[in-house]
């Protein structure tokens, strides 16, 4: 088998040029820190890294997602249990009305400060979020959901819309609690004898204006009605403790999933260092070795010994 | 001795051309295509001396090429190979670092839009977040723009490179018909200058890493060159002729390109131009560019219809139905670069859903409901929808037939929203009825249905109604605040004040003018006697008519019905305390009268055939009744009725009603006219003609002139001329017919024609109508004479059904007989014709602007439980009940449905609850829509169930994998290749070793042949020296 001259020199050259050529891709996987430069260079492994990313970036959204959310939940905790401790000191109130021994004057002392618990739950249902967004308005969230009628009786004009946002890939949490939900109507029944509901702030209302007219069967019937109004102020309070749960575990599944495509991406994408020093080497001492074979074969002719 | 010199001069000559070819090869040792020459020596034919040949030297017969064809051909074609492949790799990789960066790439926008949709799903009403929402979705559109941008400029790039390719190769072609061009010189490829040769097979070997090349060579070494699948197709060098290669975009699909020889004049479509830069330039095209690009586009069209879809099903911040987000350029195809963000006003992003329900706040339960809305398919309802069955044409040649024998017959469906839908009902029979019925069982215009007529409809299958409708009659032909949804329904005969637009002289527009409503009947029936229309019947705007009775022996005409309309209606006459008086002009004696008395005793006095005599006859039957009433009757001095209550009972209020005037505002007149085009009409006929005033009108012959009637003029002449006798005048109308019609005394008369041949029993004269009573038409309208009096202004006309009133009736008195249902149709309502035989019905309507779910948004509804198992469904604003239905309170969990829309209970309801359904329309804080915005992230949307970013980052993938595969091609044919140039060097390479010991070799044989000549030289002196 013959071998050209120039054939000798061509294959000298390239050879050494594919040699530098992976020493460069090396040079820049070390200067970089990463196992794919350009998505071109492994497209499965650059897929599954965007795909990881973008896990991780959701897992984010979903940590933010919760955080606003808890903040909400702790709104909606304070103003229910503030609430519910006014509820407790109008039975409490209630009852001491019902006292027949009292004077006309301590049951208008007794009224004035049921009044007073009243505006300040009122004022309470009609709390709002950091963003100055009802908390108990269902959709109508930029309305007060409790307002007062001509009569100054106050009626909920808020809706049932009950937001839910997503904490997880399958997990829906509440996000609100309609007023009617939390501040439950009581049923009273009518001559007729048909059921009709009564508002949560009425039914205080008549509570304070029996104790006025010093009327025992309708404070006592208030004082009955207190305790159901109670039980939805429990009931929506455990919900938001449900809620604020079910906010911890999400939350913890979502740093879970996050550090572990973070680990798994950091397999994916980071560069093994060890291996690609190793590597770096080993072709370099290829290079060395080619550069030099090369130059001293080339030097190699039988001109050289014709004289 | 001769030989020897010649011998070796031979030799020396021969070896010095040896080293001159070797010389060449060491020369040419650098240059590109060179291949290797070889001298031939060769023995010179030996002389034959004695018995024995002796050799007479070397010969130099020829400089051989180093040359084997096949590895020729090998490498090229390897080349052609390898060539293809490094496109594919470059450009591949090209656009998988476009597509697949994060930072240019699509994903990481589309998880960013995501990303926001889902922060603004967790408090929509923050005007902050819906700026960063819309922020992103333009982010997103821009990364599809530039992303489409991106792939443009490689295309671009690989356009121009095609070009270049294409000319390169033409070039070289040119080359190559210019070398042949030299070697026809010669006519033996072995007599061909080896440089020739060497220029011809490197311009091939040029050419083949543009495209893959058939070779063939003719026996002087020309080079036939194709790029076709055989060597006849696709030529491009042909001996000194060559055809240009072009590539020009399909025509077929702009993403592929075609690749055409000769293109300006014998054009050859190339099919396999595979191989070489070119074929890889054309499969990277079509392999790659363009999958790439229609992925992209489909892509942004999926997002966009997927987005669109959602955002259009939602309410934005202002209450209104959200617009699409994206939207592709006007004139532009719909694709990746043509995407738009089309929403700027952040209030404008659609978060919340269309519909809501609200609990009423005095609901004794605590039971809470959800919503969900499925259109309900209006097509699959019986009977079809209005527009599938009738033409909108309310012309009764557009009629349908309402088939006769069947107790009901289904007709159609008048969708919710029809805009002023009319049906009418013709040629109805006795009894028959026009009925409308909501599909929720509401019967809002008719007649009360039967037991069986009710029972039949409610077994019908497939049912008309809504599953568990149950029938209701509280709103059958009501009106005004009692009517169904307050809205304008009406059976019968109507007529309206139309409005005509009017324009100043300028241009300008003004006010509408107003024209008085007009109810203008067709000929009536013929042939009515005795009582037509039975009192109560009919009524003429809110009043009830009296009875209409043909005078006895006679045919009613149409002057009757006029003058029965303008006389019959029922009316209070009277009503006082004590006494009463009523002016004896105001009494119609030929009708009933009621007279209500003490304690509301009515009695109702019927005149006696013809009518009461006079007004005594009339006292006397009011007298009558005093027994009942306590009212007794006389004449008094102005020749009025005077009434009086018994004494005793004088104390109590007295009312007569009497069908004794018309109806207020309206007047009705009748008019008989025949017209006849002025081509129909007979001119050598005569015509008997006269009007029916019972003896006084005589029958007269009309006897046309010898020539005949000269036109219609000269009939009408000879018409008026007789109108004294027969009471017919006659007109020429203004398209040239002739108009016969009653003197006006004589308005609404029946008129005679005649006469007819004896032969045949037709029509036989002037007019060419068959002999008999022409009837005349009734028209109502608007009373001008009580209009100065100051009357109140009548707005519509309408002669409408009473209890015993059928549309048959009307169509008697030459009016047809239709169901209105004004403006928009309060509910979805079906058109049914009760009562057996044949009729036809015909329509006109509007279909309706809004759709179904925007008018049950624009309305609501209101759910109530009226017991336990039953509800009712209100309209909100007019508390209409629009349907009630049975309820199971058992069902896991409770739902019931309305119009599509399904309320789901958290359990069962309590009689009395209630539940609004309405349009969310400031439900600025609900984020339903938004939170299906943010499930379409993980929506398997696309063919093969793939989320959004999956589709792409698959696309990538693939793209990926081909130039992963060209890669492992082009490994593999470099080793092909390598292979062929190592043998070709092998064959036709110059080693400097191999040509170092040719040169030597060639040495000594010259310096051994030249001491031969030596030797020679020495023999020769020898011999020379001889003495």
């Amino acid at each position: 088998m013959k071998v050209s001259t120039s054939y000798l020199f061509d294959r000298g050259t390239s050879q050494m040029a594919d040699v530098q050529n992976r020493l460069a891709k090396i040079q820049a996987q070390v200067a970089q820190g990463k196992q794919v430069i350009a998505p071109s260079d492994a497209p499965e492994q650059a897929a599954t890294i965007q795909r990881l990313k973008a896990v991780v970036a959701k897992q984010d959204d979903f940590l933010n997602t919760m955080e606003a959310a808890n903040y909400r939940l702790q709104a909606e905790e304070s103003a229910l249990s503030a609430v519910s401790d006014g509820l407790l000191r109008v039975r409490e109130l209630a009852i001491q009305a019902a006292n027949d021994t009292l004077s006309p004057v301590d049951r208008q002392a007794l009224a004035l400060e049921m009044q007073g618990l009243r505006d300040q739950m009122v004022s309470l249902a009609n709390g709002t979020d950091a963003d100055g967004h009802y908390l108990f308005a269902g959709g109508r969230s930029d309305q007060s959901p409790y307002t007062y009628d001509a009569q100054g009786r106050v009626s909920y004009v808020g809706d049932q819309t009950r937001i839910k946002v997503l904490v997880g890939d399958q997990r829906l949490l509440a996000l609100n609690r309609p007023g009617s939900d939390a501040f439950t109507r009581v049923q009273r029944t009518d001559m007729q004898g048909q059921a009709y509901g009564v508002g949560f702030f009425e039914v205080v209302d008549d509570l304070i204006a029996a104790v006025k007219d010093v009327n025992q069967p309708l404070i006592q019937r208030g004082a009955d009605e207190l305790e159901g109004l109670q039980d939805g102020i429990s009931l929506a309070l455990a919900q938001v403790g449900t809620d604020m749960n079910v906010v911890d575990a999400q939350r913890r599944v979502a740093e879970d999933t996050k550090l572990r495509m973070q680990t798994l991406l950091s397999s994916v994408e980071d560069l093994d260092y060890a291996e690609a020093i190793t590597q770096m080497n080993k072709e370099m001492l290829a290079l060395e070795a080619a550069q030099s074979s090369f130059a001293k074969i080339a030097q190699l002719n039988l001109f050289n010994y014709i004289n | 001795m001769s030989d020897l010199v010649g011998i070796s001069s031979g030799a020396v000559q021969a070896y010095q051309r040896a080293l001159g070819v070797v010389s060449n090869n060491i020369a040419n040792v650098g240059t590109e295509g060179y291949t290797r020459q070889v001298s031939d020596l060769a023995a010179t034919a030996p002389r034959r001396i004695g018995q024995a040949f002796l050799g007479t030297g070397v010969e130099f017969q020829a400089i051989r090429r180093s040359v084997d064809e096949f590895i020729q051909q090998n490498m090229r074609n390897s080349n052609s190979d390898l060539a293809a492949q490094s496109p594919l790799v470059d450009y591949a990789n090209r656009v998988v670092d476009i597509m697949g960066s994060e930072d240019s790439g699509l994903t990481t926008a589309m998880n960013r839009f995501f990303a926001s949709a889902r922060e603004l799903s967790a408090d929509p009403a923050s005007s902050i977040l819906r700026a960063a929402f819309l922020r992103d979705a333009d982010g997103l559109t821009s990364r599809f723009n530039e992303l489409s941008g991106q792939l443009q400029a490689v295309a671009d790039e690989v356009g121009q490179y095609m070009n270049t390719a294409a000319a390169e190769l033409n070039t070289l072609a040119g080359q190559l018909a210019a070398v042949n061009g030299q070697l026809s010189r010669r006519d033996d490829a072995a007599k061909q200058p080896a440089s020739l040769l060497d220029e011809r097979d490197l311009l091939l070997q040029k050419m083949s890493g543009l495209a893959k090349l058939k070779v063939g060579y003719a026996a002087n070494g020309e080079a036939t060159v194709s790029v076709g699948t055989t060597l006849s197709k696709g030529v491009l060098v042909d001996g000194q002729d060559t055809r240009p290669v072009a590539l020009v975009p399909s025509a077929a699909n702009p993403n592929r390109v075609d690749a055409l020889v000769d293109p300006y004049g014998d054009k050859e479509a190339v099919q396999g131009l595979t191989g070489g830069e070119l074929g890889g330039l054309l499969s990277l095209k079509e392999q790659i560019l363009a999958p790439a690009n229609v992925g992209l586009d489909h892509l942004a069209q999926v997002v966009a219809r997927e987005v669109n879809a959602i955002h259009t099903d939602a309410l934005d911040g202002y209450g209104q139905i959200g617009q699409p987000l994206f939207a592709f350029e006007q004139g532009e195809p719909e694709g990746a670069a043509s995407l738009r963000l089309v929403v700027d006003d952040p209030r404008r992003v659609a978060t919340a859903a269309l519909f809501r329900v609200i609990e009423s706040p005095s609901n004794p339960s605590q039971v809470r409901a959800d919503w969900s809305y499925t259109q309900p398919d209006a097509s699959a309802w019986h009977p079809s929808l209005l527009q599938t069955t009738l033409a909108n044409n309310p012309d009764t040649t557009q009629s349908v037939s309402v088939a006769p024998g069947q107790n009901l017959s289904l007709i159609t469906t008048v969708e919710q929203g029809t805009q002023d839908a009319v049906i009418y009902l013709d040629q109805a029979q006795p009894g028959q009825q026009l009925q409308v019925l909501t599909r929720s069982g509401v019967h809002l215009l008719g007649q009360p249905l039967s037991l069986d007529q009710a029972a039949t409809l409610q077994t019908l299958m497939p049912s008309p109604l809504d599953p568990g409708a149950q029938l209701n009659t509280q709103y059958l032909n009501q009106t005004g605040e009692k009517a169904f949804m307050h809205a304008d329904l009406f059976i019968g005969a109507k007529a309206q004040p139309t409005a005509v637009q009017q324009f100043a002289p300028g241009g300008e527009p003004l006010e509408d003018a107003i024209t008085d409503a007009l109810l203008q009947g067709s000929a009536i029936a013929g042939g009515l006697t005795g009582e037509v229309v039975p009192a109560q019947s009919l009524k003429l705007n809110h009043f009830a008519m009296g009875a209409l009775v043909a005078p006895s022996g006679a045919e009613l005409q149409a002057s009757d019905i006029a003058t029965w309309l303008n006389t019959a209606a029922v009316r209070p006459l009277g009503r006082a305390v004590g006494n009463l008086t009523i002016a004896a002009s105001a009494l119609n004696l030929q009708q009933e009268f009621n007279v209500t008395g003490h304690q509301s005793a009515t009695a109702g006095i019927a005149p006696p055939a013809g009518g009461f005599a006079d007004i005594n006859a009339l006292v006397d039957a009011v007298n009558a009744y005093t027994g009942l009433t306590k009212v007794q009757a006389s004449v008094d001095a102005n020749g009025d009725l005077a009434l009086a209550l018994q004494s005793g009972f004088a104390s109590s209020e007295m009312a007569v009603v009497g069908n004794a005037a018309g109806v207020p505002g309206l007047v009705a007149s009748a008019r008989t006219a025949i017209e006849i085009p002025a081509q129909q009409l007979n001119p050598t006929k005569s015509l008997v003609l006269y009007g029916r005033q019972a003896g006084a009108n005589q029958a007269v012959t009309l006897t046309p002139p010898v020539a005949g009637w000269a036109d219609a003029r000269a009939l009408a002449d000879a018409v008026i001329a007789a109108s004294a006798q027969t009471g017919v005048t006659a007109h020429v109308g203004l398209e040239g017919q002739l108009v016969l019609s009653n003197l006006p005394e004589f308005a609404g008369e029946d008129i005679y024609i005649g006469p007819n041949s004896p032969v045949t029993g037709r029509g036989d004269n002037a007019l060419g109508l068959d002999a008999g009573w022409q009837k005349g038409a009734v028209s109502i309208t608007r009373d001008q004479t009580q209009l100065m009096a100051g009357a109140e202004t009548v707005a519509d006309i309408r002669l409408g059904l009473l209890e015993a009133g059928s549309p048959f009736l009307i169509n008697q008195l030459g009016m047809r007989a239709a169901a209105y249902l004004d403006r928009s149709a309060p509910a979805d309502a079906m058109v049914f014709v009760t009562g057996e035989g044949s009729a036809s019905v015909s329509a006109s309507y509007r279909t309706s602007d809004l759709s179904v779910k925007d008018q049950l948004r624009a309305q609501g509804f209101e759910v109530k439980f009226t017991t336990m198992d039953r509800y009712v469904v209100l309209d909100p604003t007019t508390q209409t009940q629009l349907a009630e239905q049975v309820f199971d309170p058992h069902a896991r969990p409770p739902s019931l449905t309305y119009r599509g829309m399904t309320l789901t209970l958290t359990s069962a309801p309590m009689p009395g609850d209630r539940f609004v359904v309405d349009g969310n329309d400031d439900g600025v804080g609900d984020n339903r829509a938004m939170l299906s915005l943010v499930q379409l992230q993980d929506a398997k949307v696309l063919p093969g169930d793939k989320t959004l970013v999956d589709a792409y980052i698959d696309q990538v993938s693939a793209i990926g994998n081909l130039s992963r595969q060209a890669k492992v091609a082009q490994d593999a044919l470099t080793v092909v290749y390598d292979q062929a140039v190592q043998a070709r060097e092998e064959s036709s390479g110059v080693s400097l070793d191999e040509e170092a010991a040719d040169l030597i070799r060639y040495q000594q044989a010259y310096q051994a042949s030249a001491k031969v000549m030596q030797t020679a030289s020495t023999l020769f002196d020898a011999i020379l020296a001889v003495r």
